[in-house]
């Protein structure tokens, strides 16, 4: 750097170089080498992060029904398809403790909302049924009032008093044990995952608690125990877990311990009008099966493409 | 025949209720069945109880035969009542216009007056504690098939009796609601929004109710005073200085 | 470039690393005082933890509805510091910007500990901590959990490794060009990652936005030079560290360029949520909770400090005045915590249901934690400040980096402190 004529303070010898006054040089080499390594550098971070994102895209490609083979019209099962994205994601190979293996069915369920009048029955046979603790603060079940001639959850209430308002309607929510479903994707430790016969399980000794699956879940249909559950010791039932899920997440299981015994869940008992239908998919004499094939059904969230499992009728 | 001795039907006008009398002990009675149904008939069949009417314990079962041919029921109605008013909805327009004692006549039984018989496809008659859904079946096809299947209602033997639709008021089920089950206001939830689109909801922050134990608020409380200490002792000097300028 | 001062008395030599223990010795009773304070802090912070661990979650005020709390504000806030300081340091050997290079140790001193706070943060959220291993035993390869939380972790490693080496000076300039080219993307991966942890969530809809990753890169970035101008400032004030006023002003006009990059990008950002053809009531419902709901009262100080740091810094001719960097730099580092703590409620003020949540405000408990987490950094960075030798020595090849700096011996410090 020659400093020596004030005239020439900026200039240097060699041409194209830049001197700044502190000192730095700057010459357009540099300029090009370091927009080079910033570019290669951004895309060497960035890239990686994509990259490792793709993991789901690639869940998703995999999970998708492989392409139907045209058959004359009416003669090709609507459930197929269905089926067909039902398959289990991240399941470990073995059932879960406190549940028996899975069977051949694919469950699923059909809610009439016609006919619920927003009673609760549901709510707390499913309190009772599954361990919820009573000061918890969640049910597994939420029952919101819905506004007449729209879905819309933005103005739906969950605390309503009074039930079988004919100027509303009642739409109950609860775990859509979703053929492709992002709490399963989320949980960084695989402590949830898709069984064989679609149920949606936890491993209450695998959660470490993160939460994520709570956030990622489009239903809200997922709950953690912020304390231990509490229930009176009259009412526990010895075949659900009770206090292994204190500080985990938990969710409702299609009653995985009545159901692979045959029985049909707590919820679809306790509904007085008969608005719930429980039943297996693979028997096509099943209410569920019957439902989906001769009436006009939609879900939930349906442009979330999570393909739940519970189906709304009415 | 339009007429109405025996039973005195009030049409619904303008949605005005009318108000109907039933002896106490009926209401009562039905009361209990509704208040007792939900466990009795979950995922049981029925048993043959009448649900909303236990019309048997004044319309008898019974008919004996009257002067001229006809048939008069074996006792009389308690209490001198000549009927109570029964009201219709959506079942009235079987009225046609006409009175409405021509709603009724659709499915109880005309010669007989014998409200516990009704009539069914093909001009039969059954008794009231039998299964009376044939009686719907004969306007209702498609939802009587889907009651069979079980895809409409519960898997019940008959739906009048299962107590979901009082045949004179169809289309109106109630269950009263249980209580939403937060109560506690564990949850940070505001409770009983009605929310105006685009027109957000001031409510004032409702923290949850977290646990802090008393030893715990001791050792906080120590330590936050002894910061304060440690800060007014660093800071004291300057601020002396300060002041003395 | 090793620092010949083993002979010197209270210089204790510790891999590869002259550690000045004589200098905490000789510290006064204020630094003492102030190191009390920390350290009851940080006591405060251990007893909230050991309640968190035998109360369970509901010592904190995270629920169902509002399922992530300070702690996570604080692990995007931590993250983004820590980030942005390394940029700084890596425009050194990138854009060969030399003005910067007095800074180098110190950037990385707090990129390495403020991630090691993040990190810290996120695990006392989980109330069973020692279920961790089943991250190494089974991880889910489709969560962006298992990305972000390993690229934390490998990311603190790196920057205590690059530390070592840039105190050591072991490798010479050419290992820590190469230790840039590593640290550089992986902060750049770990801000990815983080921003993905809120984008990748079709399920929150005003997380669900590709914009969340530039954004957070623009945040961390601006953040974190001016938590270093600020930090530099106060090194100064102590004489730990000399720096030039033309550094200074190097970096503030670095911190008003991204400023205005980051105030853009959520500008542009609340246009796509409110322009009518591409309006959805999930989103402006949820939306006008931070504008005009309850939540306004600390997202429109976002925009406003940082629209005010931004015209302070803009002026050139006031550009180089301390007190307009420091205060802008404050205020700018205010702004971005307001809206990591804001972007986090954006997922949780409406529930996915459309059930209203109330305002999550931070238990006693979070708080302690919080505060204790941030005086086990800033206890780090004080008992740095006496015992490792930040300051950047001449340069290998000669050059001087600035023209004070040329007369000086190799630890000045040393004597200053040794006087009070």
């Amino acid at each position: 750097m020659s400093q020596n004529n004030p005239l020439d303070a900026g200039r240097d010898e060699r041409p194209d170089n830049a001197t700044a006054p502190d000192g730095t040089t700057f010459t357009r080499r540099t300029f090009l080498q370091g927009v080079g390594l910033a570019a290669g550098v951004v895309a060497a971070g960035v890239i990686p992060a994509v990259l490792t994102a793709g993991p789901a895209a690639a869940q998703d490609a995999t999970t998708t029904a492989a392409p139907t083979v045209a058959a004359p019209i009416g003669t090709e099962d609507p459930l197929a398809s269905i089926l067909a994205e039902d398959q289990p994601a991240n399941y470990p190979g073995h059932p879960v403790y406190y549940a028996d293996p899975a069977g051949p069915e694919k469950w699923a369920m059909v809610i009439d909302v016609k006919a619920c009048v927003g009673c609760r029955r549901c709510v707390y046979a499913c309190v009772e049924e599954n361990n919820i603790g009573r000061t918890s603060g969640f049910t597994f079940i939420q029952v919101l009032e819905m506004e007449a001639g729209k879905v819309d959850l933005e103005s739906a209430v969950l605390d309503y008093e009074e039930a079988g308002r004919p100027d509303k309607w009642y739409l109950p929510v609860q775990c859509m044990h979703c053929a492709k479903p992002p709490c399963v994707y989320g949980c960084p430790v695989i402590a949830t995952w898709k069984e064989p016969d679609g149920i949606v399980l936890i491993d209450y000794d695998k959660c470490i608690g993160c939460r994520n699956c709570l956030i990622t879940c489009p239903y809200g249909a997922r709950h953690f125990n912020w304390v231990h559950p509490e229930v009176p010791a009259a009412e526990v039932n010895p075949k659900v877990p009770l206090a292994e899920k204190a500080w985990t997440a938990e969710k409702c299981t299609f009653c995985v311990q009545r159901t692979r015994h045959g029985q049909t869940t707590a919820c679809v008992e306790a509904c007085p009008v008969g608005a719930r239908k429980f039943g297996d998919l693979n028997d096509p004499n099943s209410d569920v099966a019957i439902l989906l094939r001769t009436r006009r059904v939609w879900r939930l969230k349906e442009e979330e493409s999570t393909e739940p499992m519970i189906w709304y009728v009415g | 025949m339009a007429d109405s001795s025996s039973c005195s039907v009030a049409r619904t006008s303008g949605g005005q209720r009318v108000r109907f009398r039933i002896p106490i002990a009926a209401l009562m009675f039905a009361t209990v069945l509704l208040a007792t149904a939900v466990p009795a008939f979950a995922g049981q069949a029925s048993t043959g109880q009448l649900f909303f009417y236990p019309c048997t314990n004044c319309h008898p079962v019974t008919m004996v035969a009257g002067p001229g041919g006809t048939e008069h029921p074996s006792r009389p109605l308690p209490n001198g009542m000549t009927g109570h008013k029964i009201v219709l909805e959506s079942h009235d327009v079987l009225a046609a216009g006409g009175d409405i004692g021509i709603a009724c006549l659709t499915c109880h039984d005309d010669p007989s007056r014998n409200p516990g018989k009704l009539k069914i496809a093909g001009g039969k008659l059954i008794d009231i504690t039998g299964d009376i859904s044939l009686v719907c079946y004969t306007c209702h096809e498609a939802k009587y098939k889907e009651f069979k299947q079980g895809t409409h209602g519960k898997h019940f033997a008959s739906c009048v009796a299962a107590g979901c639709h009082d045949p004179h008021t169809p289309n109106y089920i109630y269950f009263a609601p249980l209580k939403p089950f937060l109560g506690t206001g564990f949850q940070m939830r505001v409770v009983g929004a009605n929310r105006v689109p685009f027109k957000p909801i001031m409510s004032p922050p409702l923290p949850p109710p977290t646990v802090n134990p008393t030893w715990f608020l001791i050792v906080v409380g120590v330590g936050l005073f002894l910061v304060v200490v440690i800060v007014v002792w660093l800071a004291a000097p300057p601020i002396r200085e300060r002041l003395k300028r | 470039m090793t620092d010949a001062t083993t002979t010197q008395p209270g210089i204790k030599r510790f891999i590869g690393i002259d550690w000045n223990v004589g200098a905490l010795k000789s510290a006064g009773k204020r630094y003492w005082a102030f190191v009390g304070i920390l350290g009851v802090l940080i006591a405060l912070g251990l007893t909230a933890w050991y309640l968190i661990l035998t109360e369970g979650g509901v010592t904190m005020a995270q629920r169902d509805g509002f399922t992530w709390g300070l702690w996570f504000a604080n692990y995007m806030f931590y993250v983004g510091l820590a980030a942005g300081g390394l940029v700084v340091y890596a425009s050194v050997h990138l854009f060969g910007a030399e003005q910067f290079r007095p800074l180098a140790r110190l950037a990385v001193l707090m990129a390495a500990v403020l991630t090691m706070i993040a990190v810290l943060g996120d695990l006392t959220d989980l109330v069973r901590v020692w279920r961790i291993y089943w991250f190494a035993l089974s991880p889910n390869l489709t969560a962006i959990f298992v990305y972000t939380g390993s690229a934390a972790g490998i990311y603190m490693t790196i920057c205590f490794i690059d530390l070592w080496i840039l105190i050591t000076g072991k490798g010479g300039e050419k290992l820590a060009f190469i230790m840039t080219l590593i640290a550089l993307p992986f902060a750049i991966y770990l801000h990815t990652t983080t921003a993905f942890v809120l984008a990748l969530n079709k399920s929150r809809e005003l997380w669900n936005t590709a914009v969340m990753v530039p954004i957070f890169l623009s945040s961390a970035i601006a953040s974190g030079i001016a938590l270093l101008l600020i930090v530099a400032y106060i090194m100064q004030r102590f004489h730990v560290l000399e720096f030039t006023s033309k550094m200074f002003r190097s970096l503030s006009t670095l911190l008003a360029m991204v400023i205005i990059i980051d105030l853009f990008l959520l500008v542009s950002e609340i246009a796509f949520v409110y322009w009518p053809t591409s309006a959805k009531a999930g989103h402006t419902l949820r939306f006008s909770e931070f504008l005009t709901g309850p939540y306004a009262g600390i997202f429109l100080p976002v925009l406003i400090l940082g629209i005010i740091a931004f015209t302070l810094l803009a002026r050139r001719k006031t550009r180089h005045i301390p007190a307009v960097q420091i205060t802008a730099a404050a205020l700018y580092v205010v702004a971005i915590f307001l809206k990591r703590y804001t972007l986090m409620s954006m997922g949780f003020a409406i529930g996915v249901l459309g059930q209203q949540q109330a305002p999550y405000v931070p238990s006693l408990t979070e708080t302690l934690i919080a505060v204790g987490l941030l005086s086990i950094a800033v206890l780090f960075v004080t008992l740095a400040a006496k015992v490792l030798p930040l300051r950047v020595p001449l340069h290998d090849h000669g050059e001087v980096t600035s023209p004070e700096l040329a007369g000086q011996p190799a630890e000045p410090a040393l004597e200053q402190e040794a006087a009070q």
